[in-house]
């Protein structure tokens, strides 16, 4: 039942927050759900349980969510048996910090490659309004000039 | 005898309360089964409910002999005594009472408890015991709208207050009903969900109302709650089978009757099993509890146990609804005939195993007779059997007469007339004569037993003891020569005689004198425990199939 597929951002919402500048904000909210929930792999009853205490919501809509996050390649889900029978269990594909890094490469290569130099210069830009992020990315360069050479 | 011993087993499985319930679930189970083979003109209901007769019967009888925990038991030995020439004529029976643990009472107690425990909590609490067992998740306004609608209309078709829709997790297809009234919950699992379009969906809906206003769920939980009463009899567990699915069908055919088009149900539970045969075999909890579901999850189970009707059954029956043409051909006579046959079989079978019991319990008057030819060899036989006590419950004197410490006594019945006389050699024996007989105390043995220390004494009420006519039986009664537990009869030199004269048989008897010849105590015990097979059947046969007593 596992999935190969890769997750791909289709999407980038500027002005959403967080992960929801990449995921719907439920897909975000269920997703963090999976990533704090201590149990691995988790039923959609559990998510569906853990979300009705913050807001209200539905049953089906979690699960609906979470076909859907399955079928984009963000969480992978076998079949199970239980004594009440069978059902799905999910788990995520990366942990919170590897998708992160994924989607921000993934998101960064696709605007490099449309706005080339643009991009590189407006990072260092940004990074250069802070002393620390500047000194960082300094040695960050440093380090991979070296490399290079070698 | 040890209480599992086969004597107490015997005992304990002739006990009344279960016994009767047995013998009667059995036999009806079976007569109602072959009768409604030919029935078919019964409607589904009829048919559902005269299934539930035999599951009550045990109810009924309990009601009548109360299931007890402790059961008294008679515990016999006996030995040859052999008369003077050597012939067989007389055996020496050992008898006290003993109380053990009455295994068949403690099984229908406990089914009794259980069976109401789980009425009771059903009927109660059966809702919200499903929604947690099963992890029912109630659907909000918004979720299916279409299928919430679908339900409000079967419902007011059915005349039915619209019940709450829920979905449980369950990726097999399967539905079901629970609850009553306007606690009625209607239950779709989400494989069932992903598996039908919409109008199969409806079908489905529409059997599970049926079931809602069958009052399905009261009906199910009563014929499982009498089946847990007689959890120990396996036609119990066939005949409420039998009843759910006769349930199932009813409910199949009230949901059809409402659609449009009936054969979508006869497709969705097609489809439903098809889909069932290709995903991994049921859990536990869907075992135990398949008789609510809309097909049973249960892939593989004998059909007489099934608690739903084969697929092919059910598509068989719905079509049934929409072909004009009936495909019963019944034979009034034919069925009148069986119907006739089968009821008056079942009496017949019933009376006969009653009256097999009745006969094989001890009966006051069908002690020894002494009569009757003693001296004849298959008299010994004959009092053998008379006096087996096997088939208690003992007669309610038995167990005030004979006292802890008494080991062994003989047991003489004599008719009216008879004469008897009892000596005895041993110093400690005490005599004892119950009832009409009235004992004289003459020795012959050389110690001299005095004639003061035998007594009378009359326990049974119905042969009073007449004071004036000494020496003689005025009744039939019985007499009991009793040996405490100091007696020396252990030993070999130990006898006694005893003698009778009545004035009904020849006078060849009178003054006979028998010799009883002890082979020591342990030794007895040990040989004479044995059951006798042969003749406790050659009994049971001859009682079967001869109205009246014969002598061998």
């Amino acid at each position: 039942m596992s999935t190969k597929k890769k997750y791909r951002i289709s999407k980038y919402n500027v002005e959403g927050e967080q992960l929801e500048a990449i995921l719907g904000p439920l897909e975000a909210d269920i997703i963090e759900a999976i990533w704090a929930s201590k149990k691995t792999p988790v039923t959609v009853r559990e998510i569906y349980e853990t979300l009705k205490q913050q807001t209200k919501i539905a049953y089906t809509t979690v699960m609906s969510t979470m076909n859907r996050l399955y079928e984009k390649g963000l969480l992978d889900r076998r079949i199970e048996k239980g004594k009440g029978g069978l059902y799905y269990v999910y788990w995520p594909k990366l942990g919170k910090q590897n998708f992160k890094k994924s989607a921000v490469r993934q998101v960064i290569s696709s605007l490099v490659k449309n706005f080339g130099e643009i991009v590189t210069s407006c990072l260092i830009e940004e990074a250069a309004s802070n002393e620390d992020e500047m000194k960082a990315l300094r040695e960050q360069l440093d380090k991979i000039l070296k490399e290079k050479r070698k | 005898m040890s209480p599992l011993g086969f004597e107490s087993i015997l005992t304990q499985l002739f006990q009344p309360y279960f016994y009767y319930s047995v013998i009667l679930l059995t036999i009806s189970s079976i007569c109602i089964k072959i009768l409604l083979r030919h029935y078919h003109f019964l409607g589904r209901r009829a048919r559902s409910i005269i299934y539930l007769i035999p599951l009550a019967i045990p109810v009924v009888i309990m009601l009548f002999f109360h299931p007890e925990t402790m059961a008294k038991i008679i515990i016999f030995a006996e030995t040859i005594v052999e008369s003077n020439s050597g012939k067989i004529v007389y055996e020496e029976i050992f008898l006290s009472t003993a109380e053990v643990l009455s295994i068949t009472g403690i099984l229908c107690l406990i089914g009794l408890t259980l069976g109401t425990a789980f009425f009771v909590t059903i009927i109660f609490f059966g809702d919200k015991i499903a929604t947690k067992l099963f992890h029912v998740i109630m659907l909000t306004p918004d979720e299916y709208p279409w299928l919430q609608k679908k339900v409000n209309v079967i419902a007011q078709k059915f005349n039915l207050s619209t019940p709450k829709i829920g979905i449980v997790e369950d990726l097999r297809p399967n539905a079901f009903a629970i609850g009553h009234g306007c606690r009625a919950i209607l239950v779709f699992s989400i494989g069932l969900l992903d598996l039908l379009n919409k109008d199969e969906l409806a079908a489905v809906a529409s059997h599970e109302l049926a079931h809602l206003k069958n009052h399905d769920f009261f009906f199910k939980t009563l014929s499982n709650a009498l089946n847990i009463v007689s959890f120990f009899n396996p036609f119990a567990y066939i005949t409420a089978s039998a009843a759910q699915r006769e349930r199932e069908m009813l409910a199949d055919e009230s949901g059809a009757k409402l659609l449009e088009q009936p054969k979508l149900l006869a497709k969705a539970i097609a489809k439903i099993c098809k889909a069932l045969q290709t995903l991994p075999k049921e859990g536990p909890l869907a075992r135990l509890t398949s008789n609510l579901f809309l097909v049973s999850p249960i892939a593989r189970r004998p059909e007489i146990l099934a608690t739903h009707p084969r697929v092919n059954q059910r598509v068989r029956n719905i079509a049934r609804l929409t072909s004009k043409a009936t495909s019963v051909h019944y034979n009034v006579a034919i069925a009148l005939a069986l119907s006739l046959l089968i009821i008056f079989g079942g009496i017949a079978a019933s009376y006969s195993l009653i009256n097999l019991r009745t006969s094989l319990m001890q009966n006051d008057s069908t002690m020894i007779s002494l009569h009757q030819p003693i001296d004849k060899q298959k008299s010994g036989f004959m009092l053998g059997l008379k006096n087996r006590n096997i088939l208690t419950p003992i007669p309610p004197h038995a167990a005030e007469y004979v006292t802890a410490p008494v080991t062994k006594c003989i047991q003489v019945e004599a008719t009216t007339g008879a004469i008897m006389r009892i000596g005895s050699d041993t110093l400690d024996a005490k005599y004892e004569s119950v009832g009409g007989g009235r004992l004289i105390g003459l020795s012959d043995s050389e110690i001299g037993e005095p004639v003061a220390d035998m007594y009378r004494h009359s326990m049974i009420d119905q042969h009073p003891a007449v004071e004036d006519e000494q020496f003689e039986f005025v009744s039939v009664g019985k007499c009991q020569r009793r040996i405490g537990n100091n007696t020396t009869l252990g030993q070999k030199d130990a006898h006694f005689s005893f003698f009778i004269n009545n004035a009904e048989t020849t006078s060849a008897n009178l003054g006979k004198s028998w010799r009883m010849s002890n082979a020591g105590e342990e030794t007895q015990l040990s040989n004479l425990e044995r059951f006798p097979f042969t003749t406790f059947f050659a009994q049971c046969i001859v009682i079967l199939f001869l109205p009246e007593q014969v002598d061998f």
